[in-house]
C-alpha cells in the first residue's frame, strides 16, 4: 500500500513541480545565454547582467519557498480539507499515509536541491567553482586550524533528516489544530508559533551551554567546538523530526476529527 | 449470522456541545437500512464516525466483528455528503484509484453506468455539475462489492428526475447480500426501499424498528411518522 499511496502523491504534486521547475531551468538557461552572449566591454551588458542574476536568485529562493508552499497545502488538501474523506477512507493505515507524505516531501526537496547544483554547474564553469572553493579553504585553515571532517558528517546528516521531515514542522500543528472544534487554521498556526518559540530557545541555549563547555574541557579547541555544535544541532533535528512524526501521527490517527 | 454494523454506547462530543449520546444499535446483514431523522440530528456525525472520519468520545463501533480501521474500510463502501473527489483530475483517474486501493471495485460496473449517463471517463471533473460529480461519485461506490454500503444524504440537493436515477442505481447494483445503511431526511422518496428504519433526535435513537412493522401497527407511511414524530 505504501507504495501506492507513494506513487499518487508524487503524480499529484508533480502536476505543479514540474511546471515551476521547468519555468525555474527557463530562467537558468536565460541567465546562462545572456552572460554567455554579453560583450565584455558593453557596459549595458554588464549592469543588466546584475539584473539578470538577481533574478535567477530570486527564482532559486522562490523555488525553495513554493516547494514547501505545495508540500503544505498539498497535506492540508488530502488530509485535513475536503479530500481528506477520501484519504482516510482508503483501506490504508494511518500510518502508511503519513509515511508516504514523508517520503514525497523527500522526494520534492531532493529535487530542489539537484535543480539548484544543476543551475549553478549550469551558469558557471568548472574552473570558476575550483577557484571558489579553493579561496574559501585556504580563508579558513589560514586563519583557524580546524578540521571539518566530523562537522561535515553531522551537517550531511542534519540535510538527510531534514529532507524527510521538514515539512512536519507544519504538518504537526495542522494535525493538532484539526482537533479544534472551530477556528482551526488559526489554532494550527498558533501551535507552529509555539513549537517554533520552544525549539529556538532549545536550540539557543543549548548551542550556547555546549560551546562553553567545550571551550572549558578542550581548551579553547575550534575543531571541538564546531564538532560538539554541528552534533548538537543533528540530534536536536532528529528529536524534532521524531517528536512531530510521533505527534502528527497520533493526531491523525486516534483524534481525527473531520467537519 | 453476527451483525454487519454494531455500536455500543457511542457518545460524540464536539467540546461542550453533544452530537450523539449513548447510541446502541445494530445492523443485520442483506438489510437496507434508513437512518431517518431532521437536520442536526446526529446523522452525519454517526456515518463518520463509522467509517473512522471522527473519534468517539466513548463508545465501540464494531463492522463484521472488527473495530474501524484499514480492514473495515476494505468492506465498507461509503458515500459522503459532499464531494471528496480532486477536482483537477478526470473521471478515469478516480476510477484508476478506486481500482488501485479497492480489490472489490468493478470497473466494468462503473464503465457501463457512465455510459448509461452518457458520462466519458475522460471528462475533467471541475467543469461537471453538482448534480453531475454526485452521481459520478455514487457510481463508484456502488461499483463495489461491498459488504456494507453507507450513503449520506444521497438524493439531498438533486432534481427529482436524479433522485430516481441515483434510487434505482442503489437498487440494481447492490448485491442483495450486502447491508445498506442509507441517511436521509428526505423519507418519502425512499420510503419504499426500507426494510429497517432508525429514528434519530438530537443524538438519541428514539425508534429502531422494521419498517412494515411501523406501517401495520400505526397504520402510517414512514414519511407521516416521521413528521409527527420531528413536527415542529
Amino acid at each position: 500500500m505504501l507504495g501506492k499511496v507513494l506513487k499518487y502523491d508524487i503524480k499529484n504534486c508533480a502536476r505543479y513541480f514540474i511546471p515551476l521547475y521547468l519555468i525555474f531551468a527557463a530562467i537558468v538557461l536565460i541567465t546562462k545565454l545572456y552572460l554567455f552572449a554579453s560583450p565584455e566591454s558593453e557596459t549595458v551588458f554588464h549592469a543588466l547582467s546584475g539584473l539578470i542574476l538577481s533574478s535567477y536568485l530570486f527564482s532559486l529562493i522562490g523555488v525553495f519557498l513554493l516547494t514547501e508552499v505545495f508540500l503544505v497545502v498539498y497535506f492540508y488538501k488530502k488530509c485535513i480539507s475536503r479530500e481528506a474523506y477520501l484519504t482516510f477512507t482508503l483501506p490504508v493505515k494511518t500510518g502508511t499515509h503519513l509515511l508516504a507524505k514523508c517520503l514525497n516531501c523527500a522526494v520534492w526537496h531532493l529535487l530542489s536541491f539537484v535543480l539548484l547544483f544543476f543551475s549553478i554547474f549550469a551558469l558557471f564553469s568548472l574552473d570558476d567553482l575550483q577557484v571558489t572553493f579553493r579561496m574559501i579553504g585556504l580563508l579558513f585553515s589560514s586563519r583557524i586550524p580546524i578540521d571539518f571532517s566530523y562537522t561535515v558528517v553531522f551537517l550531511i546528516l542534519t540535510g538527510i533528516v531534514y529532507l524527510f521531515s521538514y515539512s512536519l514542522i507544519f504538518y504537526a500543528p495542522m494535525a493538532m489544530g484539526q482537533v479544534v472544534t472551530r477556528h482551526k487554521i488559526l489554532a494550527s498556526v498558533g501551535i507552529y508559533i509555539a513549537f517554533y518559540i520552544i525549539f529556538s530557545l532549545v536550540s539557543s541555549f543549548g548551542s550556547t551551554f555546549l560551546l562553553i563547555g567545550t571551550e572549558v574541557i578542550s581548551h579553547g579547541d575550534a575543531t571541538a567546538r564546531l564538532t560538539v555544535l554541528s552534533a548538537f544541532l543533528f540530534f536536536l533535528a532528529l528529536a524534532q523530526a521524531v517528536l512531530y512524526y510521533v505527534l502528527t501521527y497520533f493526531f491523525l490517527s486516534r483524534k481525527l476529527n473531520l467537519t | 449470522m453476527n451483525p454487519i454494523l454494531e455500536c455500543h454506547h457511542l457518545t460524540k462530543q464536539f467540546g461542550r456541545f453533544t452530537a450523539l449520546s449513548d447510541v446502541s444499535f445494530s445492523l443485520k446483514r442483506g438489510r437496507i437500512t434508513g437512518l431517518l431523522g431532521p437536520n442536526g440530528s446526529g446523522k452525519t456525525t454517526l456515518i463518520k464516525l463509522i467509517n473512522g472520519l471522527l473519534t468517539p468520545t466513548c463508545g465501540e463501533i464494531r463492522i463484521d466483528g472488527m473495530p474501524v480501521g484499514p480492514e473495515t474500510k476494505k468492506i465498507v463502501s461509503y458515500l459522503p455528503d459532499n464531494t471528496y473527489l480532486p477536482m483537477s483530475g478526470k473521471i478515469s483517474d478516480i476510477i484508476r484509484l478506486f481500482r488501485d486501493f479497492y480489490e472489490d471495485f468493478d470497473e466494468n460496473r462503473a464503465e457501463e453506468m457512465l455510459q448509461a449517463l452518457s458520462l466519458n471517463p475522460s471528462f475533467r471533473l471541475r467543469p461537471l455539475s453538482k448534480g453531475t460529480l454526485e452521481k459520478v461519485q455514487l457510481i463508484m461506490v456502488m461499483s463495489r462489492r461491498a459488504d456494507l454500503y453507507i450513503l449520506d444524504e444521497p438524493i439531498a440537493g438533486v432534481d427529482p428526475a436524479a433522485r430516481d436515477f441515483i434510487l434505482k442505481t442503489i437498487l440494481d447494483y447492490y448485491d442483495p447480500q450486502a447491508s445498506i445503511l442509507i441517511s436521509t431526511h428526505l423519507i418519502a422518496d425512499i420510503e419504499s426501499i426500507l426494510n429497517d428504519v432508525i429514528f434519530l433526535q438530537n443524538g438519541r435513537i428514539l425508534l429502531q424498528e422494521e419498517a412494515d412493522e411501523i406501517r401495520k401497527k400505526d397504520g402510517k407511511s414512514i414519511d407521516q411518522l416521521f413528521r409527527e414524530v420531528f413536527r415542529c
